[in-house]
């Protein structure tokens, strides 16, 4: 009861902190001196520890059993998107997706071969800091967590409150080192090396930790809702001029038609 | 730590790719076209060129370049896109730095996909969402889901609106992050820094760094 008592101390404060959503290029970012910090100290133990560590892994590891790490990792902590589909009401999609789990770990050898996408069972992708977005509550201030990286008050309660729902969790033995090393550092250096085409990018920005920070709550933004957030007006009619541009028109109307990945 | 930015991030060079694929079919078609046809047609004809000549671009960068500042720029709207990157200070600038930025801003963007979009021409397809538009709709979003021959996918989107009687992209947006947000915010704390000079001449040289961007106190020289 201990832990529930401070899960919803943790929620109120929170819940204070997140009320309205923010535009991402004009976010509550009141850390933003200690993020940076932490921002610049991940980037080192990215350059010095995680990014060597991938490399290694990529040039050692055949892809076809790097897609398999990757596929098992998906797999195992899916019953966290199966448990948010239930929390956000979309009941449809809750049983596709278990399903999907069902399929992907006694076909797909424990995960291992994506069985489900090859029959027609997307992978959706939801948790717990979606389904808060979802019933209306903002994404508060952004955080930059050491070793873990970007986040908000909203996703980082919704971190915590998905472990409960991620099945390593009650397994009796998950602090043990060799269980320790199998989940967390593979799964790292697994989803590292996967974002080692993005490092050019990263490395032609004017300044990295905005450049992160604008893309981590538009991509919130746009899973809360599945895809198809409410179109950014960008402040055409505040910026537009008077002559040039007859400008545009905010709030288009025409949404783009439904997306299913 | 950055899992999530491995699609966002590809894809982005991708879409550049795509998008600045879009050439310039802009003779005498009025929006009485589509925007999503505009773009697609668009798209083609620089495939086509690429896959012509893709051996003299890959040894002439220059060359190709042209090829893109010619075929594709004129397809996006680049006045209105250095108005919507730079923001608020969009209003406090002289007519002269918004012309240079702009035409800086353009070439940065060209120089930075070029290789991309060279490298990646062969493997990707388009599937092309058709848009819901209210008639005369001078502004709409054209949906594209963008996949490569490894199998995984992207959402792409177009923000087109009509500049003298075309369709003009004004913003891309990958994964639904937007590329006119993503630079009005690094770009405006620069300018913040420093001045709007200062960062229209690194955009110019390629110096997107300056020597305090993982910290937020002063350039230190």
């Amino acid at each position: 009861m201990g832990r529930l008592q401070r899960c919803c101390s943790i929620a109120a404060a929170v819940l204070l902190a997140s009320c309205a959503h923010h535009p991402a290029d004009d976010p509550s970012d009141p850390l933003e001196p200690v993020n940076r910090a932490m921002w610049t100290f991940n980037s080192k133990a990215d350059q010095y520890v995680l990014k060597p560590a991938a490399k290694g892994y990529v040039a050692v590891t055949p892809g076809l059993a790097r897609e398999g790490v990757t596929n098992f990792f998906s797999n195992l902590i899916y019953p966290t998107t199966i448990v948010n589909d239930f929390f956000q009401a979309k009941f449809t999609q809750g049983a596709a997706d278990t399903g999907r789990f069902v399929v992907n770990s006694i076909w797909g050898i424990g995960g291992l071969v994506d069985v489900g996408t090859r029959v027609g069972l997307v992978k959706h992708d939801e948790d717990f800091g979606q389904t808060l977005g979802y019933w209306g509550m903002g994404e508060g201030w952004y955080l930059m967590i050491p070793f873990l990286g970007p986040s908000d008050n909203r996703d980082l309660l919704g971190r915590g409150v998905d472990m409960f729902s991620n099945p390593t969790y009650y397994l009796p033995g998950r602090y043990d080192l060799p269980h320790y090393l199998a989940t967390y550092v593979l799964d790292s250096v697994n989803r590292r090396a996967n974002a080692l085409p993005s490092d050019s990018l990263l490395e032609s920005q004017f300044d990295t930790y905005l450049f992160v920070r604008t893309a981590y709550l538009q991509h919130r933004q746009a899973l809360v809702y599945d895809g198809n957030p409410p179109p950014d007006d960008l402040g055409l009619s505040d910026y537009g001029d008077d002559s040039s541009t007859p400008s545009a028109t905010p709030g288009n109307p025409a949404q783009p038609p439904p997306k299913t990945k | 730590m950055i899992k999530f930015l491995t699609r966002p991030v590809v894809a982005l060079a991708l879409a550049v790719t795509v998008s600045m694929g879009m050439s310039a079919a802009r003779a005498d078609t009025a929006p009485a076209q589509a925007p999503d046809v505009a773009l697609k047609t668009t798209t083609d004809q620089i495939r086509g060129m690429i896959k012509d000549h893709y051996a003299e671009y890959k040894a002439d960068q220059p060359k190709f370049y042209q090829a893109v500042n010619d075929v594709v720029v004129p397809r996006f709207d680049v006045p209105g896109i250095a108005k919507l990157v730079l923001g608020a200070n969009y209003r406090t600038a002289t007519p002269d730095q918004r012309t240079r930025f702009a035409t800086a801003f353009k070439d940065m963007l060209v120089h930075s996909y070029a290789n991309a979009m060279l490298d990646n021409y062969k493997s990707a397809t388009i599937n092309w969402m058709p848009p819901r538009l209210a008639p005369n709709a001078t502004d709409a979003a054209v949906n594209t889901s963008l996949s490569r021959d490894n199998g995984q996918s992207y959402a792409i989107g177009f923000r087109v609106h009509v500049v003298d009687g075309d369709w003009k992209i004004y913003d891309i947006t990958v994964e639904n992050v937007s590329l006119v947000l993503n630079f009005r915010t690094q770009l405006n704390s620069e300018i913040k820094r420093t001045s709007l000079d200062d960062v229209i001449s690194r955009m110019q040289n390629g110096q997107f760094k300056s020597d305090s961007s993982s910290n937020s106190q002063q350039k230190a020289n």
